[in-house]
């Protein structure tokens, strides 16, 4: 059994060479062609919606993207639609000026996850900003953005991620379902046996 | 030393299969290391892949062989039905890894774990996505591969046996073709030789796997089955170099590419083993010519090294270059 054992570890190694020999980072394989807002752009006038390209199809059930300003919070609202390649959703008013972060998840195709951070900077206050930051003296001559409205609830609900999950967890339907296709085997294999 | 007088014994060929089955799950595992996310997702989708494929080409092997045999032979209608019985058990884990392959596939789309799943979510995964409606696939080939096994347990005349070979195929083809082929530029070239070349390897593997472990130690059934086989190698072999660099050649687009991305270097190594596999099977034939059945000891090299380039065909399919 050693000179065995001696073998699968042989073959284990090489294989494991063979792997790590060429390995690099994997890469996603479905890319992301372009966004709007632009990663690391600035802008400044705060978005109504985030759209982001990519350069395949993507389907609405899986794609989540969140908005997350520098206060933290997760700006992005409503569900996610796309359209082809181009996945975007709504986006709250925005508040305080500076760094936002743009995290994005989407299932391609052939069943495998990619997700990416985007980063943009917002140089006026948005809308919604709730400290009332005077009108910056070096502020390019931008379409005033009202601020009107009320004041920022700070409480914008963080998107779902996906669309909870309604009833009941299914994995004890799999554990069934492997019992049963095992047990019909064997008793298949048994009866056989006989004839 | 001489066993062949009750029962051949079947064990050692046996080990050589399960000591490349293994082989192969741990190439796959190794290789999604590089690729995936979490842990558990990792495991799930890797060793669930592995095992799929490493079942799902013993059933097209064990199937072939049962097509391969000579008609009428007592002993071999007696292999025959070992055939039949090891496909109930081999289909039987193929239908198991397939159905936790969507599970597990469909926990990582989701970014959850296996046991949050609904049902729902399990549906959504498997109807929207293309690798979801191949992978139901896959299920109901394995399925009607476990049913025509049970079936020709009872009457080996219900189901001829190259039905069976056709739909343990048609279940291996389906992962690669809604695979990354599906969403690469020549979509339609790009599929069909992902499909010729997932058959021409699932013939050539299965079909050596299981004359070793099914007629190993019968001399003279296999000198009647190994020319016939080593005549279909060929061609599976021209099959799955040809398509193989097809294949490559739509994904990577460039020599460059080639060497410098883990891609290429996986192609360069799947590459390495088809010469070396192909330089076996000369040998191999050579010494049949010459009058000497091929030594059992080559052949579970060859399988080790079969094992590794399934291994690295399931790493291949979690990378893009």
């Amino acid at each position: 059994m050693t000179r065995l054992a001696l073998r699968l570890l042989a073959a284990t190694v090489a294989a494991g060479l063979a792997l790590l020999l060429g390995a690099a980072p994997a890469f996603a394989h479905t890319r992301l062609e372009s966004s709007d807002p632009a990663d690391k752009s600035s802008v400044d006038t705060a978005p109504e919606s985030v759209s982001l390209t990519f350069n395949e199809d993507i389907s609405a059930e899986f794609a989540s993207i969140s908005v997350v300003g520098p206060d933290g919070t997760n700006y992005a609202t409503g569900p996610v639609s796309t359209a082809g390649g181009q996945v975007s959703t709504a986006v709250a008013p925005l508040g305080p000026a500076g760094a936002y972060e743009i995290g994005y998840r989407v299932v391609s195709d052939d069943g495998h996850p990619v997700q990416g951070k985007l980063a943009f900077t917002l140089t006026t206050p948005g809308p919604a900003a709730s400290a009332p930051t005077a009108a910056p003296a070096v502020a390019p001559a931008a379409a005033p953005t009202a601020q009107a409205g009320p004041p920022a609830t700070t409480a914008v609900d963080p998107q779902a991620s996906s669309r909870p999950s309604e009833g009941a967890p299914i994995w004890p339907w799999l554990v069934g379902a492997v019992i049963l296709v095992a047990v019909g085997a064997v008793v298949a294999l048994r009866l056989g046996r006989r004839s | 030393m001489d066993r062949t007088a009750t029962r051949p014994d079947a064990r050692t060929p046996a080990l050589w299969a399960l000591l490349a089955g293994a082989t192969t799950v741990v190439a796959a595992v190794l290789a999604g290391a590089l690729s995936s996310t979490t842990l558990p997702a990792l495991l799930g989708t890797s060793l669930t892949r592995a095992g799929a494929d490493v079942a799902g080409v013993a059933c097209v092997g064990l199937a072939l062989v049962g097509v391969l045999l000579p008609v009428g032979a007592p002993e071999a209608n007696r292999v025959r039905r070992g055939a039949d019985r090891a496909l109930v058990a081999v289909g039987g884990a193929w239908l198991v890894m397939a159905l936790l392959g969507i599970a597990f596939r469909a926990a990582d789309g989701y970014g959850r774990p296996v046991t949050a799943l609904t049902g729902r979510d399990l549906l959504v995964w498997a109807t929207n996505l293309a690798a979801g409606r191949g992978a139901l696939l896959t299920v109901a080939c394995a399925a009607a591969v476990l049913g025509c096994a049970i079936a020709r347990l009872r009457d080996p005349d219900l189901v001829a046996v190259r039905i069976v070979l056709v739909i343990a195929l048609l279940g291996m083809l389906t992962p690669g073709v809604t695979g990354h082929a599906s969403s690469s530029a020549s979509h339609e070239v790009a599929v069909t030789t992902v499909a010729l070349h997932v058959a021409a390897a699932s013939l050539w593997v299965g079909g050596l796997g299981a004359l070793i472990v099914l007629l190993g130690r019968r001399r003279e059934l296999l000198a009647v089955a190994l020319p016939r086989f080593s005549t279909l190698a060929g061609a599976c072999l021209a099959v799955v170099t040809v398509s193989g660099v097809l294949t490559a050649q739509v994904r990577l687009g460039s020599w460059a590419a080639l060497f410098l991305t883990g891609y290429g270097a996986l192609v360069i190594a799947k590459a390495a083993a088809l010469v070396l596999l192909g330089g076996l099977g000369l040998l191999t034939r050579r010494r049949m010519a010459a009058g000497r059945m091929p030594v059992l000891r080559w052949a579970g090299i060859e399988i080790v090294l079969m094992a590794v380039t399934l291994g690295l065909a399931a790493a291949l399919s979690q990378t893009s270059p």
